[in-house]
């Protein structure tokens, strides 16, 4: 390196790193200009500089990923041994070899950059190709120059590390499925083009004179190059069909088998028996277009997906512990392998992990629904997607987050309300219904030409078959609101699927927690009152009270926590939360509990005569009172503009535990234009939501993910508001920054239109289809055109949803707004 | 006019002719990443050759000209 890096105290903290973007925080390093967060991030910033590979950066500001991790440097030394050797190597000669890591960290064009120059950094290394939606990268290189340890060693260095959890070694199948849709469109498109070109002089209506055996010449090449055509690329269509009707299904699939079969046979009979040329032009520039509809359609579908749009992570971070014991906040796309992680009470494992220090408390409701808690002791692997309950456990992550895994837990059958999605079966009825009135319509279609004119027989029938697309109609809904989804993540409002838009747009009542929800929780605006002139408020008192707050995810106690000197101590030794009234614990051989006035009363406390202050938590040590933390709980910025937005469509109500007088601290424009209740339990609060459902109420919970779960499940729409610690509860179907709050009429207003963007896409469908069907039903309409319609009303309908909803989110102020990102 | 079917044979044959070496592509998976080929289209400068991977290993490459 350069120069030693220096650590300087006057560069601001919070300044975000050169290298990563995360802010910096008390491990800051200063070097050449720049302030980076770690060592880690310094570093890799000066073998780029060094090696002249700055454009790393141009290419994408903060492309690294944080380098603050342990210095495990014997990490990949297991690469030598010969069994794992052999997975990743795919070729070697002894000499020259070639290598396939998979590289978790790829996520940008950047990486994709970098990687691809990592020749620049050891002689001993060829030209590498990185796959990117696999996050695969291939390296040939010389084993006599850089052994393979080394090289892993030496992507590691620069911050991408390859995976090395031996599970996922093992190569991945080559996609036969995409390989046989290249191939069948290659066929089509073969077939298509040249079919055409024989059918050129019918289309120009030329008489062949004394060459009459030109004409048949041509209807049999083109009926030899459809064979290929009707049974290699419309396989799918047909096994499709065929499957739908065995299980008594009519599926979208059938009309198009039948037109195709309709087609392929009078144009057969027709060229064997030299009555005419055919419909093969038609009937291999049907299926062209089919495939490359389908193409596309499913290229959109995988760009909605979350994992591959990297920014649009879960918003739910974790806690790191760092090497001197300290912990840091991590956003879950940037938690690696090896890191070590802190679990609170309440919180989730985000990602396989083992277990450091136990014994922990896991539950897995949130993957087979059974919430019977089991133990696991030190050593212990854990599986994603468990909830720890009790004392803070550390774990050591073995595989990266799964983004689709937690999203598809997320959508688990166990979460699914009860509440009826009117457009989704509205849809799937429509399409059923509407197989069988085409069927219905050709039939009398080919009947009516049939007594009347046939030479316009197979022309009507086939038409009306090809031209009928429900797929629009099937379409609109998931594509405008996958798109309005992708719009929400953007904005920092993440749904756990599109079915969640239409909720929000029918409801009627917005329900409001307060503390942590409307107000900061506290945050930042902490006193404590000691009880008594004596009382001995003393530093081993202070840190025990930080540490078992800190182990507690409510919004109170993270306050509580971050108002007393931080301390690196060891987590309480056991603990338990009890919602709505407190928590205690034993830290350092001291008994600490805090909580509420009520809860102190039923444990007969004696609390001393007092007033009562808006928002306060008592503290009891070792049986001792000491005093009580005092609140201020001002209420989020922004919010009481847009509250008055709200309030015009929808009935709003607050509902918190908190006491009345509390409550009645609300500024008046947001208290004055709401139901007001104070006081509430967790179970007060869903049977608030219910009975405003049993009255006909469409709701929306907005609250605190851990202690108003029972209400977030119970409504049409629970909202859970995170603060960078997540408390996540699975029954809810949204996940809201807190910082995003105020935008909420925003969200709203957007999937009211979303909804209205859908019905115009049902119409503009609808209409096609009645155009579409009548022009084809008398006649006027070739197959072949029919053909080409077809995918395009797909295409249509696709571009009004995406479009549609884009412009509706312009119309909700959902650009406009500037601190929106999740990062 | 009977030459038209030399003509015919001619360019049936020059079409199936492409059309195997499609086929053959796809097989040999030249088709499996349609992503990152784009991304480099962004990303390619004039100082940095695109050969491919076996004429590269072992040899020294031009070092990127350092922006000093």
């Amino acid at each position: 390196m350069a120069t030693e890096p220096e650590t300087s105290s006057e560069a601001k903290v919070g300044t975000p790193c050169a290298h990563c973007g995360t802010p910096c925080g008390k491990g800051m390093v200063t070097h050449d200009h720049s302030a980076f967060c770690c060592r880690g991030c310094a570093m890799v910033y000066d073998i780029l500089n060094e090696n002249g590979l700055n454009r790393y950066y141009e290419l994408d500001e903060t492309a690294g990923k944080p380098q603050n991790k342990s210095d495990d440097h014997g990490r990949y030394d297991f690469f030598a041994e010969v069994d794992v050797r052999q997975k990743l190597i795919q070729f070697s000669d002894g000499k020259q070899s070639r290598v396939s890591f998979h590289i978790p960290g790829i996520h940008c064009v950047a990486c994709v950059w970098l990687l691809e120059r990592l020749y620049v950094l050891n002689e001993g290394i060829g030209q590498p190709e990185v796959q990117f939606t696999k996050k695969t990268i291939t390296i040939p290189f010389n084993e006599e120059q850089i052994s393979l340890v080394e090289l892993a060693n030496l992507l590691d260095k620069i911050g991408y590390p390859p995976e090395f959890s031996l599970n996922d070694l093992e190569q991945a199948p080559v996609d036969r499925s995409r390989r046989r849709y290249w191939m069948q469109l290659g066929v089509a498109g073969f077939a298509f083009g040249n079919i055409m070109l024989y059918s050129f002089p019918s289309y120009l209506g030329l008489q062949v004179g004394t060459t009459s055996w030109l004409a048949p010449l041509f209807g049999w090449i083109s009926l030899l190059l459809s064979i290929p055509v009707l049974t290699y690329s419309a396989q799918d269509y047909f096994r499709s069909a065929w499957l739908g009707i065995r299980h008594r299904e009519l599926s979208v699939d059938v009309p198009i088998a039948l037109g195709i079969l309709a087609l392929f046979g009078q144009s057969a009979f027709d060229i064997v028996t030299g009555y005419g040329e055919g419909y093969l032009d038609s009937l291999a520039g049907l299926l062209f277009f089919l495939l490359i509809g389908k193409g596309f359609q499913k290229r959109t579908f995988d760009e909605l997906s979350f994992d591959r749009d990297y920014r649009s992570y879960f918003p739910i971070a974790a806690t790191q512990v760092l090497r001197n014991g300290g912990t840091s906040t991590l956003s879950l796309n940037r938690v690696q392998a090896g890191d070590r992680l802190r679990i609170r009470n309440g919180e989730l494992v985000p990602a396989d992990a083992i277990l450091v220090n136990g014994p922990a408390l896991i539950d897995y409701s949130f993957v087979t629904g059974e919430s019977t808690p089991e133990e696991r002791i030190s050593g212990d692997y854990l599986y994603a997607g468990g909830r720890h309950t009790g004392a803070p456990i550390d774990v050591d992550v073995v595989k990266e987050v799964s983004q689709s895994y937690l999203t598809s837990l997320w959508n688990h059958k166990s979460f699914q309300k009860d509440h009826e999605r009117k457009l989704d079966r509205w849809t799937h009825q429509v399409g059923g219904v509407f197989t069988f009135v085409v069927l219905g319509i050709a039939t009398c279609t080919a009947v009516y030409w049939g007594l009347t004119d046939p030479s316009k027989v197979l022309r009507s029938f086939t038409s009306v078959l090809i031209v009928a697309c429900p797929c629009a109609l099937a379409l609109s809904a998931p594509f405008a609101f996958g798109s309005a989804l992708r719009i929400l993540r953007r904005e920092g409002l993440y749904l756990k699927n599109g079915a969640v838009v239409e909720g929000m747009a029918r409801a009627s009542d917005v329900i409001f927690d307060k503390t942590g929800t409307l107000t900061h929780g506290g945050i930042g605006h902490v006193t404590f009152e000691p009880v008594g002139e004596d009382v001995d408020w003393n530093p081993a008192y202070q840190s025990a009270t930080q540490t078992l707050a800190a182990a507690s995810t409510h919004p109170l106690s993270r306050a509580i926590a971050e108002s007393l000197p931080q301390n690196e101590t060891n987590p309480p030794k056991s603990m338990r939360e009890l919602n709505g009234k407190g928590i205690e614990g034993w830290v350092d051989d001291h008994h600490v509990r805090l909580g509420s006035r009520a809860w102190f009363g039923e444990m007969q406390l004696n609390i001393p005569p007092g007033k009562q202050a808006r928002a306060e938590s008592w503290l009891c040590i070792d049986g001792k009172i000491l005093g009580r933390f005092m609140f201020d709980d001002p209420v989020r910025p922004g919010l009481e503009h847009s509250w008055s937005e709200l309030a015009t469509p929808y009935d709003l109500h607050i509902l918190t535990g908190d006491s009345a007088e509390g409550a009645a601290r609300l500024p008046d424009a947001i208290g004055g234009i709401a139901h007001l209740r104070a006081g509430q339990s967790p179970s007060e609060k869903r049977e608030t939501v219910s009975s405003l459902q049993d009255a006909g109420r469409s709701v929306i919970m907005v609250g605190d993910g851990l202690n108003d779960a029972g209400a977030l499940k119970q409504s049409d729409v629970g909202i859970a508001v995170s603060d960078d610690i997540q408390s996540f509860t699975p029954a809810c179907d949204a996940i809201l920054h807190a910082k995003n709050v105020h935008r909420l009429p925003s969200y709203l207003s957007f999937s009211t239109r979303c909804v209205h963007v859908v019905f115009a896409s049902f119409a503009v469908s609808l209409s096609y289809n009645v155009i579409g069907i009548t022009v084809a039903a008398m006649g006027m309409l070739s197959p072949l055109f029919a053909a080409i319609l077809m995918p395009l009303s797909s295409v249509t309908v696709l571009i009004l949803a995406v479009s549609g909803t884009v412009f509706a989110a312009k119309r909700s102020h959902l650009y406009s707004a500037g601190d929106a990102t999740w990062k | 006019m009977e030459v038209i079917v030399l003509l015919l044979a001619a360019s049936l044959a020059l079409a199936i002719l492409f059309l195997v070496a499609f086929l053959w592509s796809v097989q040999k998976g030249q088709f499996d990443d349609t992503d990152t080929p784009a991304m480099r289209i962004l990303t390619e400068d004039d100082a940095n050759p695109t050969s491919t991977q076996y004429e590269r290993v072992g040899t020294t490459q031009p070092k990127e000209p350092s922006n000093e």
